[in-house]
C-alpha cells in the first residue's frame, strides 16, 4: 500500500464537514479513480492529501509515514504531486518557467535542467512553445503544461483533479494516453474524474463517492458494468454534459 | 527654442525616473498582493526624511546616509507587510486597500509629530548645476544620479523578476496564487519580498525627490498620485507599462507646462487628465490585455 486514507473527515476553514469517514487505498503503480456526482467531495479528498483542507478526523498514510497534518511543501518533498482542476498553470509565465516553478522546491540546477529536458521529450509540443507565455496555449496544451509541471519532481504519486475537464474529445484522449504513459514510467496515479466511463476504462480500481461518503468500490471494469454506477453516474454524467452544453448555447444567444 | 525643449525633456526625464521608481513598487505590490498600496507615497516621504536625518542632522556623507536610509525603509516596508497586510492576506482586496489609506494618513501624522509641519531642506549644502551637451541642458548632480540610478534599478528589477528563481516565483504568485502554493511557493515569502523591494525603490525615489523639492509631511502624496496614474496608464500589474507610463507623465507634465500649453497652476491636474483620458479610451491600459491584469 503506497497511500492509505483511513476514516477521513474534513472540510474547509470553519465550514461544515465535506468528507465523512472516507476510506481509500492506493497500491503501488495503480491508477485509481474516484467518481461521483458534483459536490460529492471528490476534489476534497485530493486536497486533503495535499494539506489544503481542514482535517478533523482520520489519517492519511504515505508508505509508512503519517502525513495527515503535514504542510503542502513537506508533502511535495515526500514525493506527491498534484495537478489541480481548471486554472492550473501560471498563464503569465513562459512554458519553460512554468516547468521551473513545478520544481520550485528543488535546489540543484543541473538536475533541474536535466528534468526539464526529460519533460520536454515526454511532451514534444511543449518544447515548441518553450519561450511562449503559457496563457496563450489551448486547453489541451495547458493541461500538458500542468502535467509537465507536476512531473518535474519525479513524484511517486500523482494526484489528478479532473484532468479532462473542458477538453475536446480528441484532446481528452491524448491526455488520457499521457496519463497511461506516466503510469508506465512508474508513477502511481489517483485521479478524480467527471468523465467516469473514460476514466474507469483506464483505471485498475475505482471508488464511488456520494455526499462525502464511500458508496462503492471495485475494479475499474467491474464498476463500469455495475448497473447502479451505470445508471447513476455514467448516464447522469452524460446528461449533465448535454445539459451544460445547452445552457452554454442559451447564454450565447 | 530647441534649448528650452531639451531642458524640458531633461526635467521630464528626471520627474519620470522618480515616478517610475515609485510606480514600479506599486505595480509589483498590486501584482503579488492584489491591492493598490495607498501608503506608498508616505514610504517615499519616510525615505527623504530618514536620509535628511542621517545626512543633515547626524552629519554622515551622502552615500552612506543614502544606503542606511534605504535599508531602514526596506525594514519599514517589511514591518508594514508583517503587521498590517499579512493578517488580512486572504481577505477581500478592499480590506488591505482601506488599511493602506489609513496607514497613509497615520504615517503623515508620524512625520508631523517628529518633524513638525514646516518645510525642511534635505541638505545644508547647495549643489551647482552642471551644463551638459554644450550648455544646452542644466542639470544638478543629483538629477543625473537620479536618472542613472533609476535606469539601473529598473533594469535590475526586471532582470531580478525574469532571471532569478525568487523573481520568477514572485511572478508565479502574481500569475496564479493558488497554484503557486500547490508547488510549495510560499505566498508570505513572496509578499515579504515584494514589500521590501517596493519600499527600497520608493526610498531611493524619496531621497532624490528631497533634492528636487522641500521636505514636508505630505510630500509623498503628489508623487504617489502620479505613480498611481502611471500604473493605470501602463496597465495595472505590468512592470513595463508602469515604467513607460511614468516617463509619459513626467515628460508630458514638463513639456505641457514648460511650453505654455497648460498654465502652470494646472500642473497637478495633468496626471489626472491623462488618467481620465486613458480610462475613457483604453481602460485596460497601454499593455493590458485583460482588465484584471494579473490576479486570477
Amino acid at each position: 500500500m503506497i497511500l492509505e486514507i483511513q476514516s477521513l473527515t474534513a472540510g474547509y476553514n470553519a465550514g461544515p464537514d465535506i468528507l465523512h469517514d472516507v476510506n481509500l487505498s492506493v497500491h503501488e503503480n495503480e491508477i485509481v479513480t474516484i467518481i461521483g456526482p458534483n459536490g460529492a467531495g471528490k476534489s476534497t479528498i485530493l486536497k486533503s492529501i495535499f494539506g489544503l483542507t481542514d482535517i478533523r478526523n482520520g489519517k492519511i498514510i504515505h508508505g509508512s509515514r503519517d502525513i495527515t497534518y503535514h504542510k503542502t511543501d513537506q508533502i511535495i518533498r515526500s514525493g506527491i504531486a498534484m495537478v489541480s482542476q481548471g486554472q492550473n498553470i501560471f498563464p503569465d509565465l513562459t512554458v519553460e518557467e512554468n516547468l521551473e516553478m513545478g520544481a520550485f522546491i528543488r535546489q540543484d540546477k543541473k538536475e533541474l535542467n536535466q528534468k526539464k529536458e526529460e519533460v520536454f521529450s515526454f511532451f514534444p509540443i511543449l518544447k515548441k512553445f518553450r519561450e511562449k507565455k503559457a496563457g496563450i496555449l489551448s486547453g489541451g496544451e495547458r493541461q500538458m503544461v500542468a502535467l509537465g509541471m507536476s512531473l518535474m519532481l519525479s513524484p511517486e504519486i500523482l494526484l489528478l483533479d479532473e484532468p479532462s475537464i473542458g477538453l475536446a474529445p480528441k484532446v481528452m484522449q491524448e491526455v488520457f494516453e499521457k496519463i497511461l504513459q506516466i503510469r508506465e514510467s512508474g508513477t502511481t496515479i489517483l485521479m478524480v474524474e467527471q468523465n467516469a466511463a473514460k476514466a474507469l476504462t483506464i483505471s485498475d480500481r475505482g471508488y464511488v463517492l456520494e455526499l462525502g461518503k464511500n458508496a462503492l468500490e471495485g475494479k475499474g471494469k467491474d464498476l463500469l458494468r455495475n448497473p447502479r454506477v451505470g445508471e447513476l453516474y455514467l448516464g447522469k454524467s452524460q446528461k449533465a454534459l448535454t445539459h451544460k452544453k445547452k445552457s452554454v448555447t442559451k447564454k450565447k444567444s | 527654442m530647441s534649448e528650452l525643449v531639451a531642458q524640458l525633456i531633461w526635467n521630464g526625464l528626471v520627474t519620470g525616473a522618480l515616478i517610475a521608481l515609485v510606480a514600479l513598487g506599486l505595480t509589483l505590490i498590486y501584482g503579488v498582493a492584489g491591492f493598490i498600496q495607498f501608503a506608498h507615497g508616505e514610504i517615499v516621504a519616510l525615505g527623504a526624511y530618514s536620509f535628511m536625518v542621517l545626512h543633515k542632522l547626524v552629519g554622515w556623507e551622502i552615500v552612506p546616509s543614502a544606503i542606511a536610509a534605504v535599508i531602514s525603509i526596506i525594514f519599514v516596508g517589511l514591518i508594514l507587510e508583517r503587521f498590517f497586510f499579512r493578517p488580512v492576506r486572504d481577505e477581500d482586496p478592499m480590506v488591505p486597500l482601506v488599511i493602506s489609506i489609513g496607514l497613509s494618513i497615520g504615517l503623515q501624522a508620524v512625520i508631523l509629530i517628529f518633524f513638525g509641519p514646516n518645510i525642511l531642506t534635505i541638505s545644508k549644502k547647495t549643489f551647482h548645476s552642471l551644463s551638459l551637451f554644450g550648455g544646452k541642458i542644466l542639470a544638478t548632480p543629483s538629477q543625473i544620479w537620479a536618472v542613472v540610478l533609476a535606469i539601473i534599478l529598473m533594469g535590475g528589477t526586471i532582470l531580478f523578476l525574469h532571471k532569478t528563481k525568487i523573481g520568477k516565483a514572485l511572478r508565479a504568485v502574481a500569475s496564479n496564487r493558488d497554484i503557486a502554493e500547490v508547488f510549495g511557493i510560499h505566498v508570505n515569502t513572496a509578499m515579504r519580498w515584494i514589500f521590501g523591494v517596493g519600499a527600497g525603490l520608493a526610498a531611493v525615489a524619496g531621497i532624490f525627490l528631497g533634492f528636487e523639492q522641500n521636505l514636508e509631511p505630505m510630500m509623498g502624496v503628489m508623487i504617489a498620485v502620479k505613480a498611481f496614474s502611471a500604473v493605470i496608464l501602463g496597465a495595472v500589474g505590468s512592470v513595463r507599462g508602469a515604467i513607460i507610463g511614468a516617463f509619459l507623465i513626467g515628460l508630458s507634465e514638463s513639456l505641457l507646462v514648460g511650453l505654455g500649453i497648460i498654465p502652470s497652476g494646472f500642473t497637478a491636474a495633468i496626471p489626472f487628465i491623462i488618467l481620465i483620458g486613458m480610462l475613457l479610451l483604453k481602460p485596460e491600459g497601454l499593455f493590458g490585455k485583460r482588465f484584471t491584469a494579473l490576479r486570477q
